[in-house]
């Protein structure tokens, strides 16, 4: 998929573990495991904002994007 | 419930049926006035010649009074008899099939996950069995029709046999149709859903 998450570089430099995140978030483990491995299709802009909130970052620290070669 | 009933038929059915096979059937295994290791044939006649009433005043209105309905008793080893017997037990077996189907949609429903694949599978299975039950209930009724015209003929010159079937908009076969179209729409929501449980 072209769309990058790095949440787990942001979370590193937070020194913040996903149960932390989740807690604080208000997600569960789940939902935040399926980001942060990618396999999510879609986030709401709730869930970004939060998680920016959280984290003390920008949407372009955690989302990224690359062109996939055909 | 309706499976096990079903279930429990169709045992019972093919007991019976094995016995008549080997020419076993006890008298008490028999139904109605039937006697053993013979089965009833749905049949119906109407006398040659004035069997149709025509309305004098409008030609494509008519009545044929002397329609009549019975059965016929014919040995199971016959070739009508074995049609017959086919024919039920495949009706029976997809009774099975498509009640087995519908408990199985209820077990794998839940409130808070509606949508299943495998339903939107079972949903169509279901809808395709109704058809296929329209179309040999037809093909059934036409070969009965086959085999009995020349027993009916037989016993009387002044009867011959009618045969009654009709593929009318309001026939199971719709349903079936029905069933299909739901299967489409259930088969988008298990998308949808699947695409609710990874949004984030």
């Amino acid at each position: 998929m072209p769309i990058i998450v790095n949440l787990d570089v942001m979370m590193a430099r937070r020194k913040m573990s996903l149960t932390e995140l989740a807690e604080k978030v208000g997600l569960t483990m789940a939902n935040l495991s399926i980001l942060k491995t990618g396999k999510a299709k879609a986030i709401r802009f709730s869930t970004l904002e939060a998680i920016c909130h959280v984290l003390d970052c920008k949407p372009g620290d955690i989302l990224d994007f690359e062109e996939e070669d055909n | 419930m309706v499976y096990y009933f079903t279930i429990l038929a169709s045992v019972i059915f093919i007991v019976v049926n094995v016995l008549r096979l080997l020419n076993l059937q006890p008298s008490i295994l028999t139904f109605g006035e039937q006697s053993p290791n013979y089965v009833s044939i749905p049949v119906d006649w109407v006398k040659k010649g004035d069997a149709t009433l025509w309305l004098p005043t409008d030609s494509s209105v008519s009545l044929n009074p002397d329609k009549r309905k019975g059965e016929l008793q014919v040995h199971i080893r016959s070739t009508i008899g074995l049609l017959h017997t086919f024919f039920q037990l495949m009706a029976l077996t997809g009774s099975v099939w498509f009640f087995g189907l519908l408990r199985q949609i209820f077990r794998h429903t839940h409130t808070d996950l509606p949508f299943h694949s495998r339903n939107a599978r079972r949903i169509s299975q279901m809808g395709l069995l109704i058809i296929a039950f329209s179309l040999l209930s037809g093909l059934y009724n036409f070969l009965m029709w086959m085999q009995s015209k020349p027993l009916i003929e037989a016993m009387s010159p002044e009867f011959y046999a009618g045969m009654t079937y009709s593929l009318s908009i309001s026939g199971p076969w719709i349903y079936g149709l029905v069933l299909l179209t739901l299967a489409q729409v259930y088969s988008r929501g298990v998308a949808l859903q699947q695409e609710s449980e990874l949004t984030v």
